[in-house]
């Protein structure tokens, strides 16, 4: 029932984006939406004529939406930050630190680890590559918090939409590695339920175009490194203030 | 099992995440030219009503104490070091609130610079979460045992409080417009008054 909720808000989401233009300004977020709409179709149709047709193409189409998925978020990331440049280099030289850093041991692990059959690989590889995401996610929403940024519905909305489906598939996957096939039914519906409500939040969000909040403009004089030298000269007086030793 | 623990934590901290995301933010939309301005008032209210050093030394002065024990019954004794306790707290409470305005005073600023420095940003951002951490010490340290109980760290407060002043002063100068003042009061009548 999940799924079937999820296939018919996909095209719901897609022609109303048609009819508000709003694909212009979110591409890559409905370039995912009709990959999967596509994807989950495709799979519906062959495995329904050929048995072995979804365990040959599942992870290829996984592959590809996980890719797009990926864009989504830096997509995400580009747009939440692009009026402030400073917040965004951080942000993005500490998601793309972490990707790499995360990327290469998972790939070291898979390299040089035990041989597993092909479906549990698949399984493994895809919770890994879920993990990632999760961490690109999380870095972004901390740059958007520590900075005080304040984002518009359709940001929320896209990046909130995306944790809830990719939270829940990270930790489906997880108990899937751990507990085995035991409990398939259980994890398939949970994982499809959270995209169903995943579909809710972003069919809400991006309903209208709503652009981001007044981004205050920067008047202040000096560079950066003139106010982090300010900051941490006043820092080093509250740290004497506070914890030190009493000043002549 | 400690991979398992790793990812569904990674995913409870998301959520977490997601959830802070839909909070409102407290950094105002203003002008960074308003939140200069807002810096300047907060100091001069520091410098001149709630920090000078003889308002600290009454506050903080044990002598106070050694008269009322010498001379008041034990329940004046009481409601004194209970009042005593409340004002050093709203003390506390009161450099804490400067350590994060200062703190979102310097985020606001930073995300605009290109060349920002990861590693600065990272090492401010702990020497914060580190005085932060210092002010909650020193609440408990008031809220347990008293305003009393820690007396040099208030002196280094009384003393440390005009250099904090200045250093903020220093990047607040600009403010200090001094044709300004020339201009107060002097209009002719009829005119706007500056």
């Amino acid at each position: 029932m999940w799924w079937w909720a999820g296939l018919l808000l996909e095209p719901v989401i897609l022609i109303r984006s048609l009819w508000t233009r709003m694909f212009k300004w979110y591409p890559i977020f409905y370039l995912y939406l009709l990959c999967v709409f596509v994807g989950s179709g495709v799979l519906y149709i062959g495995t329904s004529h050929n048995q072995h047709f979804y365990v040959q193409w599942y992870w290829p189409i996984q592959l590809v939406t996980l890719v797009i998925g990926y864009g989504v978020i830096v997509d995400v990331l580009q747009k939440s930050l692009h009026a402030y440049p400073g917040a965004d280099r951080a942000a993005r030289n500490v998601g793309f630190a972490i990707f790499l850093v995360v990327f290469l041991w998972i790939a070291a692990l898979h390299a040089w680890g035990p041989h597993w059959p092909l479906s549990r690989f698949v399984t493994r590889l895809e919770r890994d590559l879920r993990l990632v995401e999760t961490l690109f996610l999380a870095t972004t929403i901390v740059a958007v918090r520590y900075y005080g940024i304040e984002l518009g519905r359709n940001l929320k909305g896209l990046a909130a939409g995306m944790c809830l489906y990719v939270g829940i598939s990270l930790i489906c996957l997880a108990l899937f590695n751990f507990v085995g096939h035991r409990f398939d039914f259980t994890w398939q519906n949970l994982q499809s339920g959270a995209y169903t409500v995943a579909m809710g939040i972003w069919a809400y969000a991006l309903w209208n175009y709503a652009p981001d909040p007044t981004v205050p403009p920067d008047d202040s004089a000096g560079g950066y490194s003139a106010l982090a030298d300010q900051t941490r000269a006043r820092l080093t007086a509250l740290g004497r203030h506070l914890g030190g030793k009493e000043q002549p | 099992m400690i991979a398992l623990l790793f990812y569904i934590g990674a995913a409870v901290c998301l959520f977490f995440l997601m959830f802070a995301l839909a909070r409102p933010q407290r950094a105002p939309v203003e002008g960074i030219a308003h939140q200069f301005v807002e810096a300047r008032s907060s100091l001069q209210t520091l410098q001149q009503g709630l920090l000078p050093a003889d308002l600290l030394n009454r506050i903080f002065d044990r002598r106070d104490l050694d008269y009322i024990d010498g001379q008041a019954a034990p329940e004046i004794r009481r409601l004194f070091l209970s009042q005593r306790k409340a004002i050093s707290l709203m003390w506390v409470r009161r450099v804490r609130s400067e350590i994060l305005n200062l703190m979102h005073f310097h985020r606001s600023h930073s995300r605009f610079h290109t060349s920002i420095s990861i590693l600065t940003e990272m090492r401010l951002a702990l020497d914060f979460a580190g005085l932060l951490f210092v002010c909650r010490i020193l609440e408990t340290i008031f809220s347990l045992r008293g305003p009393y109980a820690a007396p040099r760290l208030v002196q280094s407060v009384a003393s440390a409080a005009s250099r904090l002043c200045a250093a903020s002063e220093k990047s607040l100068a600009f403010l200090n417009v001094p044709g300004v003042n020339a201009f107060r009061g002097d209009s002719t009548p009829g005119n706007a008054a500056v």
